[in-house]
């Protein structure tokens, strides 16, 4: 088993790449990995409550939907969520500081970045 | 020692140079090295035969012992095939790349 954390750079919804990367973090389950998913920069709007098949991007909330039964951990960058006014994060996504970022990109033994 | 390496970016990019050139050298010294092609990265292993052909050495690095895998789910979604792909290029899934992830020493990952 391998601490893995899949970092997510991008907006969400402005790219299927998102959804790749939940796809696979869900795949990086399977051999029993600890596998953290990480939602930093524009990538934080993946810890809102989107609603993506309305624009029909289905796939990222097949995944989302799996994500507690499989033990993925979700994070988001506190900073990156700053310039919102009334962030509304998801329920299962922790919010953690830059520092803590840091921390666990250090702990991690394969990073991956989307 | 084991080298596993994921490749999301296309041949044109940067990122199929680096590891063109980091799987190679990695080869050369004695170490295994597995690829894992998904996104666009899956235009690395197809076929085309033209002297035009953006710059990918795949070919080469399977000759020189790589193994390499693509995720089928995103190369279906851009029409390819198993016929359209490099011979030795084998047709995977996210649970290969979770057990190369585990059997590598070292992951790197470019996308």
């Amino acid at each position: 088993m391998k601490q893995v954390v899949v970092m997510i750079r991008r907006a969400p919804l402005t790219t299927v790449l998102t959804g790749e990367a939940l796809r696979m973090s869900l795949g990086l389950t399977l051999s029993d990995h600890q596998v953290t998913v990480m939602y930093v920069e524009d990538g934080a709007y993946g810890a809102l409550d989107l609603k993506p098949e309305q624009i029909g991007q289905p796939g990222i909330k097949q995944s989302l939907d799996l994500f507690e039964g499989m033990r993925v951990r979700q994070c988001v960058e506190q900073e990156a969520l700053e310039p919102w006014v009334v962030p509304l994060l998801r329920k299962d996504v922790e919010m953690v500081n830059r520092q803590g970022v840091i921390d666990l990109i250090q702990e991690a033994d394969v990073v991956f970045s989307f | 020692m084991q080298i596993g390496i994921l490749l999301t970016s296309s041949p044109e990019h940067a990122n199929t140079y680096t590891v063109s050139q980091l799987s190679s050298t990695f080869l050369k010294a004695g170490h295994g090295v597995q690829i894992f092609l998904m996104d666009d990265g899956v235009y690395n292993a197809v076929k085309i035969p033209s002297k035009n052909r953006l710059f990918s050495n795949l070919d080469q690095l399977i000759a020189q012992g790589a193994k390499a895998y693509l995720c089928a789910v995103t190369a279906e979604a851009r029409g390819l095939g198993q016929e359209d792909f490099l011979d030795g290029v084998e047709l995977s899934s996210q649970y290969e790349l979770s057990h190369l992830v585990e059997q590598s020493d070292r992951f790197l990952a470019f996308g």
